[in-house]
């Protein structure tokens, strides 16, 4: 089957979020693909330019798979697909060539605000069962059990999967512009796994056996090696730690141009404009006592830096040396003035505002023999951030008893309190906690920002049902709209991910019809909308599951239907069998998004042996070279027709249905309202 | 089209299995005379009782056989058992927690993927687990029994390697890292990788020079670690505990004629161990290892319980073993039928049941090919007045035979 002496060569080229970027960069090195472009219909394209050279455009996330099966020599997708393929196969037959330097954000694990989770150490230590809700299942079971996450669920979804936080997921992984971005979705950003960049990959044995030279070589112009981590991407006055910037002062760090940036290895990395500067560097390691390690920056964005970062710790110095207390004394009154003068509350504020910017969960204030010392905890480590004079620190455990409003003149017992503050503009909730020690009290502040939830906490809904997106959305938002149900935000244009209804009782979400059987399943939705196809789908995976059908809803009609190409000698499935006994098509590939139900006709067909492979959707692009047969659904069947193929058997008709959970309709509280509901649907379908 | 077995997996030939129970009966009778009882954990277990620290290593996590159970739409996945001890920790809990002590032993397949497909991906244990055994006694008692098995199996020049995991955990305490990168380091000792020590510096040079001497050195008797213990003043508490443990545990070895070698990379693969580790190789190969993990059972919900155990690998010790033919000649009568007549044949399945009963395997065999290996042939002619022809195929002589009676002398007299 493999020919490496022909001279032809393969490239799998994606769809979707990545055609325009890839189909610029390809014009630019030339590979002569006219057509690919997102006006295309056209899923196979020749290169002008190379004659052994073609190309097939296909879902990005089936890229991975088919140049490691070997179908493809080359192919151009996200990193997040690639990781998401390699994390489960790593000694597999792919291998990433390089980035091609385009794409953007980056995949994320995120928490709900409401589970509470605020750093990934509460994970690893935590004894609760987490609710894991990805697109990337693999990404995120690799994460879980690195993390040694003792109890975890992994949901993979076909998408959406930020609507499932809080309610029905603890943890997301998925995809994010950046950490603000989420946050504005109301999710907290704990760790960053990897960026989504374009790459180019090829198959081992192709590399290995293939004159792919010419090709290759069209790329050398835009080929570097693998992004840097995480770190280095972000930039440059972002990334200096707290305890860093300590070991140079400001004004060293202005003269010689360099920002410390972090401490590696036991060497201290700083960012310097001219990394050539021995006098810097000499000075720089007397001062910090370590091996420097220069990095190189712009002078711009180093002087961007040092304001940034340096700025806030002068100035909560320079609020401290004005606050006007002899080092002797301990009279209480002072203590008591000095708290509430302004540059003590100044610097409360900027110790707090510089806590929130380090993404500290807490602040630990210690007096020790000669200093206060100022802790931050930062990803469940405690890391020293600063010292303060030692004649502060009755003043500012008072200034932190006044806000908390504890007892000012108790020195001797713990207590707590709790106060707000507004940070950027959003209240922060900071719980205090003092207790007395031999030097002093200390004080431990700990962060809980409420604006992070951005609706107003849910009441536990009564019934909760599931609304598809996509192209079930039209014709089920007409349907709801006959039926007398106002739902805002589903009926307009945009869909939000949470329309709102006028029935209180009911919580509304939108998420993709092929997770709906599933997701009912697992209770998070009493009532769905989706499509017999994937329910039967579910309920040849999970026979004994708690989901039934409750009835059709007329719209989305398709047939379920097993195509091959034309050329094929077969009319129907008796004739497939004999062919494929005959060895001639052994194993039958087939290709499907409906794996469980491509998987149950073969076998009840006695059609043997066979390879199932999985597809998200256009399986029409696989035959005849990648595929022998597909299973999907088809409306009119002119796309079949276009491709060639033809409907050799109709396994079953499917449309819209409305699905429930069985337990749910059982249960006393919710029959009465989920049968109302019903009711209501059936009468908009006159 | 051949048939292909799944890759990864073997099969288990007459030859193969006659080892197989060997060993198996072997271990299983030494196990009951030291007072053990055998128990049986299921092939599938929750994935959650193996993901937390102390368990598994995640390395270990990344090849166990996982999957969605047929009620796995709530999203909890089952493996197959990818090792011993942990199904048994949970088997105690459940089940025999009321017990101060429990001896119990098993023979089990464990199952974890390998890349290349040429390695085995199930694999066969048999393990002991002592629970309730405080330390010094039980860890020896675990070494002897485990060295009696492999005596009684006749295996030869099989070395014993002692470690400590406190030891390797109080020297790793000594580099002061952050809880993430002791993890690491952690893990990569754990499969085998004690560079990662070397490489690191330690804030103590003193540190260092106690872990070249160790990685170096091999001990065999507890003086070496007397040695050490002078030698290594100024070391933190947890090494001097542990220390003085694995020289109780050693003097004891001695004092019993035991001989080891006290080899500190000996420890691999399991986080759960808290003490004393060992590890048995037969040319260069391991075929078996254990040690203590007081920390498990409270780690499973368990109470604060002590145990130790070790199991035995039974692939590497099949190889060991010569391999053994069904003695055919020795005891194997044939009891053919001159013709197939129903009478005949009844008359043969009669036969044949009486050699039984006396304890003689018989086969029967209608096919008329040559008979070979076997010490008697018993033919069934049915004609009167012997309707039986016996051979004895060693000594080359026939005689006729009237009775089942003077069949059954003859074969008996040898």
């Amino acid at each position: 089957m493999k020919d490496y002496q022909d001279g032809y060569i393969k490239l799998a080229l994606p769809k979707g979020r990545f055609l325009s970027p890839t189909a610029s960069l390809l014009a630019d090195i030339d590979l002569g693909f006219q057509d690919y472009s997102d006006k295309t219909k056209q899923y196979r394209l020749r290169s002008a330019r190379f004659p052994g050279l073609s190309a097939k455009i296909l879902q990005e996330k089936d890229i991975p798979i088919q140049v490691a099966v070997g179908n493809y020599d080359l192919g151009i997708c996200g990193l997040d697909w690639i990781e998401e393929f390699l994390v489960k196969y790593p000694a597999g037959a792919l291998v990433k060539i390089s980035s091609l330097n385009y794409g953007e954000g980056s995949i994320h694990v995120v928490a709900s605000a409401e589970a509470g989770i605020a750093n990934l150490s509460e994970l690893s230590a935590g004894r609760n069962d987490y609710r894991i809700v990805s697109e990337y299942p693999n990404l995120a079971e690799a994460f879980a059990l690195n993390l040694r996450m003792r109890r975890f669920r992994i949901f993979p979804v076909w998408g959406a999967a930020e609507a499932y936080p809080p309610e029905n997921a603890d943890l997301a992984v998925l995809w994010g512009k950046s950490g603000a971005d989420i946050e504005t979705q109301g999710l907290i950003p704990l760790k960053r796994l990897l960026p989504v960049t374009a790459f180019l990959i090829a198959n081992r044995e192709s590399l290995e056996n293939k004159d792919l030279s010419q090709i290759l070589t069209c790329f050398n112009s835009k080929l570097t090696a693998e992004p840097q981590t995480s770190r280095e991407a972000k930039p440059l006055k972002q990334r200096p730690l707290p305890e860093v910037l300590q070991l140079i002062p400001e004004a060293m760090a202005r003269r010689f141009n360099a920002v410390p940036v972090a401490i590696t290895d036991n060497a201290f990395q700083v960012a310097m404009a001219n990394p050539a500067d021995i006098f810097a560097l000499e000075a720089l390691a007397a001062q910090s006592r370590m091996r420097i390690k220069p990095v190189a920056a712009t002078a711009e964005e180093i002087s961007d830096a040092i304001d940034f970062n340096y700025k806030a710790f002068g100035e909560i110095e320079e609020q401290v040396s004005r606050i006007s207390i002899p080092t002797e004394e301990t009279d209480e009154k002072v203590a008591l003035r000095a708290a509430t003068d302004t540059p003590l509350v100044q610097a409360l504020n900027l110790i707090i505002e510089e806590a929130i910017k380090a993404r500290a969960s807490d602040i630990h204030i210690e007096p020790q023999e000669d200093r206060v010392r100022i802790r931050y905890r930062i990803d469940g480590t405690l890391q020293d951030t600063m010292s303060l004079p030692m004649s502060v620190h009755r003043a500012l455990i008072s200034r932190i008893k006044i806000l908390a409003e504890l007892n000012i003149a108790d020195h001797f017992r713990p207590q707590d309190g709790q106060f707000s503050i507004k940070s950027a503009g959003r209240p922060i909730d900071i719980r205090v906690a003092t207790s007395p020690t031999v030097r002093g009290e200390t004080a431990v502040l700990r962060f809980l920002d409420k604006s992070k939830v951005h609706r107003p906490l849910r009441q536990a809904n009564e019934i909760n049902l599931a609304l598809p997106d996509g192209h079930q959305q039209a014709p089920t938002s007409q349907l709801l709209k006959q039926a007398g149900l106002t739902i805002q935000g589903y009926y307009e244009d945009v869909v939000s991910r949470r329309p709102f209804t006028d029935l209180d009782w009911l919580g509304i979400k939108v998420i993709r019809p092929q997770d709906m059987p599933l997701q009912v399943a697992n209770s998070n939705f009493d009532l769905a909308i989706t499509g017999e196809d994937w329910l039967q789908e579910h309920l040849y995976r999970f026979p004994s599951s708690p989901v039934k059908k409750l009835f059709a809803l007329g719209f989305g009609t398709v047939k379920i239907a097993a195509a091959v190409s034309q050329e094929m000698p077969v009319a129907d499935v008796d004739g497939l069998r004999s062919l494929v006994q005959s060895s001639k098509f052994a194993p039958l590939k087939v290709a499907s998004e409906y794996i469980n139900i491509a998987d149950k006709y073969l076998r009840d067909n006695h059609i043997n042996p066979y390879k199932l492979i999985p597809t998200w959707g256009a399986s029409e692009a696989f035959l005849p070279e990648d595929a022998d047969m597909l299973i999907d659904n088809v409306q009119t069947g002119k796309t079949l027709k276009q491709h060639k193929l033809k409907i050799i058997d109709v396994l079953f008709r499917s449309s819209a249905c409305l699905i429930a959970n069985k337990d749910s309709l059982a249960s006393s509280d919710k029959k009465e309202k989920m049968e109302l509901l019903a009711q209501k649907l059936r009468a908009g379908l006159k | 089209m051949k048939n292909q077995k799944c890759k990864g997996m073997q099969d288990l030939l007459p030859g193969d299995m006659l080892r197989f129970r060997r060993i198996e009966d072997v271990f299983r009778s030494c196990c009951r005379s030291w007072g053990y009882q055998e128990v049986r954990t299921p092939t599938l277990e929750y994935l959650h009782l193996f993901t937390a620290t102390g368990t598994l290593t995640p390395s270990m996590l990344s090849k166990v056989y996982s999957f969605l159970d047929w009620d796995g739409w709530s999203g909890e996945r089952v493996v197959l058992r990818p090792d011993g001890t942990i199904p048994v920790a949970r088997l105690y809990i459940d089940n025999l927690s009321g017990q101060e002590l429990a001896r119990l032993f098993y023979v089990t397949n464990i199952f974890a993927f390998e890349g290349t497909g040429k390695e085995n991906r199930e694999r066969w244990q048999c393990g002991a687990e002592f629970f309730g055994g405080a330390k010094l006694a039980p860890d020896v008692e675990i070494i002897l029994l485990a060295e009696e098995v492999i005596r009684r199996l006749g295996i030869r020049n099989v070395g014993l390697q002692l470690s400590h995991a406190g030891l390797v955990k109080a020297l790793l305490k000594e580099f002061k890292l952050s809880p993430g990168e002791e993890a690491k380091m952690t893990n990569r000792i754990l499969e085998g990788n004690w560079q990662a020590l070397t490489k690191a510096k330690s804030i103590n040079p003193e540190i260092d020079r106690l872990i070249a001497a160790l990685l170096d050195l091999k001990g065999k008797s507890s003086s070496f670690l007397h040695n050490v213990r002078a030698s290594f003043p100024k070391a933190s508490q947890d090494f001097k505990s542990s220390l003085e443990d694995l020289i109780n545990i050693t003097t004891l070895l001695d004092n019993l004629g035991c001989s080891y070698k006290i080899d500190i990379a000996a420890i691999h693969g399991f986080e759960y161990y808290t003490g004393v580790c060992f590890q048995f190789l037969a040319a260069g190969e391991k075929i078996g290892g254990g040690g203590r993990y007081d920390n498990l059972v409270p780690l499973m919900n368990g109470e604060d319980i002590p145990a130790c155990g070790f199991a035995l690998y039974v692939d590497p010790i099949m190889e060991l073993l010569p391999l053994e033919k069904e003695k055919k000649g020795e005891s194997e009568i044939l009891v053919k039928g001159k013709k197939l007549t129903p009478e005949i044949v009844k008359t043969c399945f009669a036969v044949a049941e009486s050699l039984r009963d006396a304890g003689h395997p018989a086969e029967l065999d209608f096919t008329g090919r040559e008979e070979s290996n076997y010490r008697w042939v018993v033919l069934v002619s049915g004609k009167e007045p012997s309707p039986f022809v016996l051979t004895d195929c060693i000594q080359r002589r026939r005689r006729d035979a009237a009775s089942m009676a003077e069949i059954l002398k003859v074969v008996s007299e040898g």
